[in-house]
């Protein structure tokens, strides 16, 4: 059985190994994103595969808290998107600001 | 188990390789998390559960959302900027991108390559340096392990790293916790303050506007996004049930004050980037979080002295309530120390100071009118720095 | 020697860590990736005292490397987030003295100060950390400047 769970171990590293393949070639941002989230979750799985494995109960908790991190980095992500696009809208505001300075300033 | 291993080393040296080589700053960060997770994994091979707890929590989660961060700011910055002169596209530039370091260094070429072999040399003969020594390691002088297991039934708590932690070894780990306060204080005093405009030069309504156009940028984000809301308001709780859990279980099994506190960090950092402004409305209870682990650490330490004992050593039987209590302290400073490191770095959650700013460069005085926003803390104190000055 | 142990396998992809990423460290240019270096430089070590102490004890868990390096992994962190707070800050100061240089070149005599500033940009334009920052001319007049260099 150890046999069997140690081989499903080295499996889902292999699999996090082609997501390293993913982070490096992209294309885009959202793909390299989700890489990454692949290697929070199967994180997750081989925590535990490797807690049955030495039996050791503690480890539990080590998955529990990659679990409930990892989803936030997808947070930041989502918060860069939007700034993103309220950068974009604000350009027009910092034209404003600027126009309203400049006039301030000559007088 | 012996492929597990290699296929790890590997895998952690790809990663850290890709972080080194990619270009483009977000791919780099993303290689760093995915470092972070195979690092915990690497952590667990030998078998030092609760650094593979805390560099599941600082790691892969704590650092890699700073890095983000920090990198969109910039970005955003930048994209803000689009319609700025050319001076600040450069210096934006020089932070994000690529371009500007190549064009700052096409002057001598050769110049590079002497640099560029200079280091890998360096690089080299350090490798070899150190696995040389890897390989003729002295034999272990002390048994450390047996100590540590003879020490244990005395220390008042079972788990042996949360016991050299804060018993055997609790001067490094106070003096730890000083050095977080230093880092705290100092990333505090380097904030925004809402009178940058100080510069009185007669363009400072100038740079007072363009600021608060950048600031303008980041300060866009609300908790507006449902999606974003009902995530953080199931994801918070959990987090900070979970990190009490791992102060409580750091005493019998891998957990304790650090991995708590990182936990409790992240909370708040996820309550910010949903929007919630948290921090800032309860800027002296803050203040006063920081401060607090460090205090009763001092004081318990100090303390004991009244009964005859030397500095840091427990009474005989109270150790253990006194470790717990300890620790929970440090748990709550050092959750606050590093979300107000984030929570505070310039450029983020800006809004009261940025708004204050404007409006006072527009009203002529360096920091008036701070009465529309009396009940933000962070404009408050920002009052007192300029008064202070 | 022969048969493979875990923690001196470690110890030596901590080493190898140590290497790259100081090669690393002092190659980047830029702010953020020098962060990132000295991070994994930090892990390699911790990598390196763990493995190291737990190869001469025969493989047993040894608690005290353990406990110090859980506090040198929280004293990174805090590191960390204080050189973020730095980068961030550094961004915005130098985009506010580029502004108000440029405002003071508006409105003193253009040419005295433009030679001034070439000047000032000569004697610290040398290839040390402090060019990062520094304007040049001859970036500033670089069209291609404007363009993103990020791939998505």
């Amino acid at each position: 059985m150890a046999d069997f769970l140690t081989i499903a171990a080295i499996v889902l590293l292999i699999s996090l190994l082609l997501g390293l393949i993913r982070v490096w070639r992209g294309p885009g941002a959202a793909d390299r994103m989700l890489a990454a989230q692949l290697f929070g979750t199967t994180g997750v799985g081989i925590v535990l595969l490797l807690a049955v494995i030495t039996d050791n109960g503690a480890l539990f908790d080590i998955a529990l808290v990659l679990s409930l991190l990892a989803a936030v980095a997808i947070l930041a992500f989502v918060r860069r998107l939007k700034l993103q696009q309220s950068a974009a809208d604000a350009s027009s505001l910092s034209t404003k600001n600027d126009t309203a300075a400049n006039k301030k300033e000559g007088q | 188990m012996i492929a597990f291993d290699i296929l790890l080393g590997l895998g952690m040296l790809l990663a850290a390789a890709g972080v080194f080589w990619s270009a483009d700053l977000f791919r780099a960060i993303v290689m760093f998390v995915v470092f972070g997770v195979l690092l915990a994994l690497a952590w667990l091979r030998l078998q030092a559960p609760d650094l593979a707890l805390a560099e599941a929590a600082i790691g892969a989660g704590l650092t890699g959302v700073l890095l983000l961060d920090t990198l969109s700011v910039l970005r955003a910055k930048k994209t803000a900027a689009g319609k700025l002169p050319p001076v600040d596209q450069q210096l934006l530039n020089t932070f994000t991108s690529t371009r500007a370091c190549a064009a700052q260094n096409n002057h001598g070429k050769g110049h590079e390559n002497l640099r560029f072999l200079a280091v890998g040399l360096l690089s080299l003969g350090i490798l070899i340096a150190l696995q040389a020594a890897l390989f003729m390691r002295p034999e272990a002088a002390v048994n450390l392990p047996s100590m540590v297991a003879e020490g244990i039934p005395d220390a008042g708590i079972e788990h042996p790293i949360t016991a050299v932690l804060l018993n055997f070894r609790s001067y490094d780990t106070l003096l730890e916790v000083a050095v977080l306060l230093v880092a705290v204080i100092i990333g505090l005093s380097l904030r925004i303050p809402s009178n940058s405009n100080e510069q009185q030069a007669p363009s400072s309504a100038l740079i007072g506007a363009r600021q608060a156009a950048y600031a303008g940028v980041i300060s866009e984000d609300g908790g507006n996004d449902p999606i974003l809301r009902n995530f953080t308001q199931r994801l918070i709780p959990l987090v900070l049930v979970t990190g009490g859990y791992i102060l409580w279980a750091g005493s019998t099994m891998p957990g304790g004050a650090f991995q708590a506190g990182a936990l409790i960090a992240a909370a708040g950092v996820i309550a910010r980037l949903a929007g919630y402004n948290i921090a800032s409305r309860v800027d002296q209870l803050l203040r006063f979080g920081l401060v607090l682990g460090f205090l009763v650490f001092l004081t318990v330490a100090a303390s004991v002295m009244f009964g005859g004992r030397p500095f840091l050593n427990y009474p005989d039987g109270w150790a253990g309530s006194l470790i717990f209590f300890i620790e929970a302290m440090l748990t709550f400073s050092i959750g606050l120390t590093l979300l107000s490191l984030f929570v505070h770095s310039p450029g983020d959650g800006a809004e009261p100071n940025a708004k204050s700013s404007q409006r006072s460069v527009k009203s002529g005085s360096t920091v008036g009118s701070d009465n529309g926003v009396g009940n933000r803390p962070p404009g408050n104190s920002g009052k007192a720095e300029a008064d202070h000055d | 020697m022969i048969s493979f142990s875990v923690d001196f396998w470690y110890a030596g992809i901590g080493a190898a860590l140590i290497a790259l990423s100081l090669l690393a460290f002092l190659l980047s240019k830029r702010l953020l990736k020098k962060l990132l270096a000295f991070n994994i430089m930090g892990s390699g070590v911790f990598l390196m005292m763990v493995g190291m102490a737990q190869t001469q004890n025969d493989g047993a868990a040894d608690a005290v490397p353990q406990a110090l390096v859980l506090t040198g992994i929280v004293v990174a962190v805090s590191a960390t987030a204080l050189a973020l707070v730095v980068i961030r800050r550094f961004a915005l100061a130098s985009v506010v003295a580029a502004l108000a240089a440029e405002n003071k070149a508006a409105e003193n005599d253009a040419a005295e100060n433009d030679a001034a500033e070439k000047n000032g940009a000569e004697r610290t334009g040398s290839d040390t950390a402090v060019s990062d920052t520094t304007v040049t001319d001859t970036a500033l007049t670089d069209p291609n400047l404007n363009k993103n260099g990020d791939p998505q």
